[in-house]
């Protein structure tokens, strides 16, 4: 028979493994059947100090004597199953519901996860309850459900609830903001209302995953169970921050609103803290319709069932998804009996924080924890939980429904005719479930790294048991294929149980089945990574072959021992029993990982070890461009760099994968070495070498030919780098460094001039700053430029120091080159790679330069024509602000001292340096204009603005002051005087006479 | 944009700075002789109109006292030199009339005039009061009360006259204004007489207690308490009497 059996069916395991009980729905045979089949019964502690949190051990049984003990009080018996999320609470209380058996004195009702909504709650306390207000409650809750059709319905009607409670609330004390000042709380409403009153706003938090959209999902039933975080039932502030680009076309405040709560976070805390204590009532409010009190339906309830003469019993497969009605059910539940009301019993799964924030309602009831203590659950309990999946993934729906009777589920393995082969080569639970394709020891060891700390049991559904067997599904059927390396990959990608040396060595040994037997060795084997007696038959029984590794000594014996049901069992591992770590061998000292190992794992190289590496790898490859084939020039130019002719060879150039050390410098000639195992016995190899170790210390030095074909290769590649286009980079770098020379003081109109100003071209420290900024911007450029010269000349003329004649070569291209200005003409008329980079330098200086020296010379432009004889000018300028003082016609007592300091800064020879800049236009004023700030003008013509704004000043002064028209001659009316004079002396005359008179 | 010379703009700036400040100078001639023309005519405008009132004035008595001797040394010496200043100024130059016009002498000799200007309305004023005074109606002084049943229209107008006939003369109305006002305060001593009556008469119809409580109670200081006898409480609880009264609590 070729390959070999997959016994199980993948609906029969997907639906077994679904990751929450909550996807068995309650009441249908066959999922009933699936649950009995796969509960593992799980140790459990029994709190007897809520506060104190003090614990004893419990059962399943003591849980259930507790529930279904006779109520002989009035109180209500509450029954918390309590634990971390995913370690099976819902689990636990519908176990609980399986085991109660008939009682026809019972009112159950029972609450999943599944598909669950405010309003189904309530539907399933009223079902079978026909009282007249029971009906009123249909009917509103129908009403409430009709109103909203779609999600998008119920976000719009969610948000526009919370907005109206948060506007018009007016409570001064709000959970989660304990302590804030009223005032604040009022400040916090008016902004929540700003932000939820904004369309935009509003939007953000309603679109699609987001916050809103995720709080309607859960209250309208519409996620997945499994999937729900209690968060998710909340309002939080990472759920407050918004794309501010989409409000940019809005109004400035709602702007700066949103920028406020972006950059705040506790603002965005507070303000989710206010959304937050609102929400359960306004999700009260739309879903089940704001009429409705559960308090009541409660009541009403458990009058007629009280009527019937029965009691209630209510069991909570998640507390937590009742977000909206929660408290309101809290409440209800902690009602005593009475005359009218029938007596109550409650199993609730509920986190122990949520359950923490329900006041009172925890010191009411009996609290089971479920212990997710690995220790505590032992070995034994673990494989019988992986079995038990196993087993119900290979039963037909039929004989897990027939097997159910009495108590006990069916084992698949009993009919098999592989059954005696299987078991040996792969055990079997206690309970005779079979192991395959498993076996003890990769189940423990899979358990393990999908549950290092704690019992998760999701994690062991979702990773050990369901992606093993889809993998095992596609590879059994193929002789040799299984485990491959897709076998718990999402686990233990580079199984690090098996020492890297030992993968290349198995990659060369056994090509045709390598990785599975790395998996093998991984995972099955009693010490990783070493074969044994059973390993041995599990490689024949998939027909892997092994390879004969050294470090494999021994294993014949470890194949002596049985491997039968009972050998797997609590007899044969008591030491495992309660070790903390119960599942994953360490590997051997021996074979103890080191940094090249970790590596292979994902871990970064360490900067120390990788640079050694690349040193020796650079050492190695100019040894062989120095070398008789190529016979290379090579300098080294830095530690970490070497010139090879027209090529830098530099040491970051080696990439090693998760490598530190390299700066994240890019290459454009790497040197790639891959996360691979061959590549790790390389890098190993290569660092012992480092380290004076003989070549054969690693892998036999095998390593040591594969590295030196590559450095070969990679040699070669270089050296043709290194001499292509030779003399067009010197050419390149002569014309660039002639333009250069620009930024020099003075950069000579000759040759012989220009030469030393191609050499040092700083600029003088009164030139322009933009020009200044350019010179040291461009100075490695510049370097290079005289480095590419260098090398050439020395690579061309042999030994010997430099001297003039070396110039002799590039003399004419220097020449040529000399009107030239910028770098585009060059790099339009030989082209060259580093004239791009200088242009736009040379551009980006000469607009900045001239930006400021324009915007000058545009402004004295206005007041000043720069062919105006400035000396003349100011001497009539002067002997106007000397007559204004005289008659008062200046602008103030100043402006003839103000004048005088702003005249004492110029001379007429500014006139030269403003002609200069103004003789260019602004059309001119490209990137070549950037040499005619080599003499800042700036400083000059800011003394001269100054100077003309004090003339305009006087001028103007002076302007102001005079008339606009002269009246011309004054006419003095001399005739009107005298008659004036004429007539009072007559009146004096004539009052002297009275006077006389009287 | 070429800028315009600024040597050029600065020159014309220069050539109209000189010829402004020649014209001012013109103008501070015109002022001088324009002030000086000024001061006289108002001296000469003022002792006009004394001289035009003093015939009516003195029909009733008011005339001015006669002018301090140093006043009309100073008087006479004013004269001649405000001749003599005409006489200068028009047989010289238009331009030196600023000069004449602003020496200590002329500026004396209009200030002197000036003086007796303000010495005869100031004397003519005082004249007046005492008139004024001589012939007060009696009683004018006493507040105007309005009792009840009286005109408002009647409080009002006695009220206006009572403001007038104790108010003084305005002397900055100018003697021309003296003969008017004299007519009035003797037309409106007239009209008081006449109606100050009938403001009594309201009050004739009243019990004797009534009106001694009422005319107390009209007074600053107020009635006193004894004063409301049973016939002015009697009177006090008539609505019709009371419409329009306040109480005011002082202490």
């Amino acid at each position: 028979m070729s390959g070999n059996l997959v016994c199980w069916n993948r609906e029969a395991v997907d639906t077994a493994t679904q990751v929450d009980v909550g996807g068995l729905q309650v009441d249908d045979a066959h999922a009933d059947a699936v649950f009995a089949a796969i509960h593992q019964p799980l140790p459990l502690k029994r709190v007897r100090d809520v506060r104190q949190n003090q614990t004893s051990p419990a059962t399943e049984s003591d849980l259930l004597a507790e529930f279904t003990k006779p109520i002989n009080a009035n109180e209500p018996r509450l029954v918390f199953v309590t634990g971390p999320k995913g370690s099976g609470k819902s689990h636990l209380v519908r176990w609980l519901k399986s085991q109660i058996g008939p009682r026809p004195l019972w009112h159950v009702v029972y609450i999943e996860k599944r598909n669950t909504n405010l309003r189904r709650v309530i539907e399933l306390i009223l079902d079978g309850i026909d009282t007249p207000r029971a009906i009123q409650l249909r009917a509103t809750l129908a009403r409430a459900s009709a109103e909203i059709a779609s999600d998008a319905e119920a976000v719009n009607a969610l948000l526009s609830r919370l907005d109206h409670l948060i506007q018009f609330d007016r409570s001064g004390a709000l959970k989660g903001l304990d302590g804030v000042p009223e005032p604040e709380i009022k400040e916090l409403r008016t902004t929540a209302h700003r932000l939820l009153g904004d369309f935009t706003f509003r939007q953000e938090l309603s679109k699609q995953d987001g916050p809103i959209h995720r709080l309607v999902r859960l209250a309208r039933g519409g996620a997945g169970a499994s999937e729900t975080d209690e968060a998710d039932l909340h309002v939080t502030e990472g759920d407050l921050v918004v794309e501010a680009s989409h409000f940019e076309d809005l109004g400035q405040e709602i702007q700066r609103l949103v920028k406020q709560v972006n950059s705040s976070r506790s603002l965005r805390a507070d303000l989710a803290a206010l959304c937050d204590s609102y929400l359960e009532r306004a999700k009260g409010e739309v879903f089940t319709g704001p009429s409705t009190d559960l308090l009541e339906v409660f009541e009403d309830v458990r009058k007629e069932i009280h009527s019937r003469g029965k009691e209630l019993c209510l069991f909570v497969e998640d507390l937590v998804l009742l977000h909206g009605i929660d408290k309101q059910l809290a409440q209800a539940l902690t009602i005593p009996a009475n005359r009218q009301l029938c007596r109550l019993r409650a199993a609730i799964a509920v986190t122990d924080g949520y359950l923490r924030s329900v006041d009172t309602f925890a010191d009411r009831g009996s609290h089971f924890v479920i212990d997710v203590d690995m220790p505590e659950i032992g070995q034994s309990r673990l494989r019988e939980f992986v079995g038990r999946y196993l087993n119900v993934g290979r039963l037909t729906a039929t004989e897990l429904a027939v097997e159910q009777q009495p108590a006990t589920t069916a084992n698949a393995c009993l009919h098999c005719e592989l059954r005696p082969r299987c078991h040996d080569a792969f055990g079997a639970t206690p309970l005779g479930h079979g192991l395959y394709p498993f076996n003890a020891h990769a189940v423990d060891r899979l358990v393990e790294l999908a549950s290092p700390d704690e019992f998760r049991p999701r994690d062991i559904l979702r990773h050990v048991i369901r992606d093993s067997l889809e993998v095992a599904e596609d590879e059994l059927p193929r002789d040799g294929a299984f485990p491959s390396s897709a076998f718990a990959r999402t686990l233990d990608s580079s199984r690090r149980a098996v020492p890297v040396d030992v993968r290349a060595t198995v990659h060369r040994q056994n090509p045709s089945t390598a990785e599975p037997e790395v998996s093998l060795r991984a995972f099955y084997a009693d010490t990783p990574p070493a074969v044994d007696g059973h390993l041995k038959k599990i490689a024949a029984y998939l027909r892997v072959a092994l390879s004969d590794l050294p470090s494999d000594s021994g294993g014949d014996a470890a194949a002596e021992i049985s491997l039968d049901a009972s050998a797997i069992g609590p007899s044969t591992a008591p030491s495992r029993q309660k070790s903390a770590k119960p599942a994953v061998d360490k590997p051997a000292e021996s074979t103890k990982r080191d940094e090249f190992q970790l590596w292979t794992d994902g871990v970064q190289l360490p900067s120390g070890t990788a640079n050694k590496i690349r040193t020796w790898i650079c050492n190695n490859i100019v040894t062989v461009l120095r070398g008789g084939e190529h016979g290379l020039l090579v300098a080294k130019t830095t530690k970490r760099s070497w010139r090879v002719g027209a090529h830098e060879l530099r040491l970051t150039d080696v990439k090693i994968a998760n490598a530190a050390g390299s700066g994240g410098i890019a290459s454009d000639t790497p040197f790639p070495i891959a996360v691979t195992d061959d590549n790790a016995l390389m890098l190993k190899g290569i660092a012992a070498a480092s380290d004076g170790k003989p070549l054969d210390e690693v892998d036999g030095g095998v390593w040591y030919f594969a590295v030196q074909s590559r450095i070969g290769r990679y040699a070669e590649r270089i050296a043709v780098l290194a001499s292509r286009d030779a003399e067009a980079r010197v050419a390149e770098a002569a014309r660039a460094l002639t333009v250069l020379r620009g930024s020099a003081a003075r950069p000579g109109t000759s040759v012989v001039e220009a030469l030393p100003a191609m050499l040092d071209p700083t600029p003088l420290a009164g030139a322009n700053r933009a020009l200044r900024d350019f010179a040291t911007d461009t100075r490695p450029a510049h370097r290079i430029c005289l480095s590419v010269l260098r090398d050439h000349m020395t690579g061309a003329k042999g030994a010997g120091k430099p001297i003039i004649l070396d110039i002799g070569p590039i003399y004419r291209t220097i020449a040529q080159t000399l009107t030239t200005t910028t770098f585009a003409e060059l790099e339009q008329k030989h082209g060259g790679e580093i004239f791009a980079g200088l242009q736009v330098r040379l551009a980006r200086a000469a607009d900045k330069g001239w930006s400021e020296v324009g915007n000058l010379t545009t402004d004295l432009a206005a007041r000043l024509d720069p062919r105006e004889d400035l000396a003349v000018a100011m001497s009539v300028i002067e002997q106007l602000v000397d007559r204004g003082h005289l008659a008062g016609k200046l602008p103030n007592q100043r402006a003839k001292q103000e004048y005088e300091d702003a005249a004492s800064d110029v001379s007429p020879a500014l006139m030269a340096v403003y002609q200069r800049a103004a003789a260019v236009p602004p059309g001119q004023r490209g990137p070549g204009a950037l040499w005619e700030l080599r003499e800042d003008p700036v400083p000059g013509l800011i003394k001269l603005r100054a100077y003309l704004a004090a003339a305009e000043k006087i001028m103007s002064g002076v302007e102001s002051k005079l008339p606009e028209t002269h009246d011309g001659e004054a006419s003095i009316d001399t005739e009107l005087l005298i008659q004036e004079f004429k007539g009072l002396a007559d009146q004096l005359d004539a009052l002297a006479k009275r006077g006389a008179r009287a | 944009m070429t800028a315009p010379a600024l040597a050029a703009r600065a020159r014309k700036l220069l050539d109209r700075l000189g010829q402004v400040m020649e014209g001012e100078a013109d103008v501070h001639v015109r002022t001088s002789v324009e002030s000086a023309a000024g001061r006289a005519r108002s001296s000469r405008e003022a002792l006009s109109a004394i001289d035009a009132a003093l015939p009516r004035l003195r029909e009733h008595g008011i005339a001015p006292e006669g002018l301090p001797a140093e006043l009309i040394r100073s008087a006479t010496n004013a004269r001649t030199a405000l001749r003599t200043a005409a006489t200068n100024v028009a047989s010289d130059d238009p331009r030196n009339a600023a000069r004449r016009v602003g020496t200590d002498t002329v500026d004396r000799a209009l200030e002197s005039a000036e003086k007796v200007v303000r010495s005869l309305n100031d004397s003519l004023a005082k004249s007046a009061e005492r008139w004024r005074l001589g012939v007060l109606p009696q009683g004018v002084n006493q507040p105007v009360t309005s009792y009840p049943g009286v005109s408002d229209a009647l409080v009002i107008s006695l009220r206006r006259i009572q403001t007038k006939l104790t108010a003084r003369f305005d002397g900055s109305r100018g003697a021309a204004a003296f003969p008017d006002w004299v007519d009035e305060i003797l037309e409106l001593a007239a009209r008081w007489e006449r109606d100050r009556p009938v403001l009594e008469k309201a009050l004739q119809d009243h019990h004797p207690e009534v009106v001694a409580f009422l005319r107390q109670a009209a007074t600053e200081a107020g009635a006193s308490w004894d004063l409301i006898t049973p016939s002015v409480q009697k009177w006090l609880a008539d609505p019709g009497h009371t419409t329009g009264l306040k109480v005011v609590l002082r202490s």
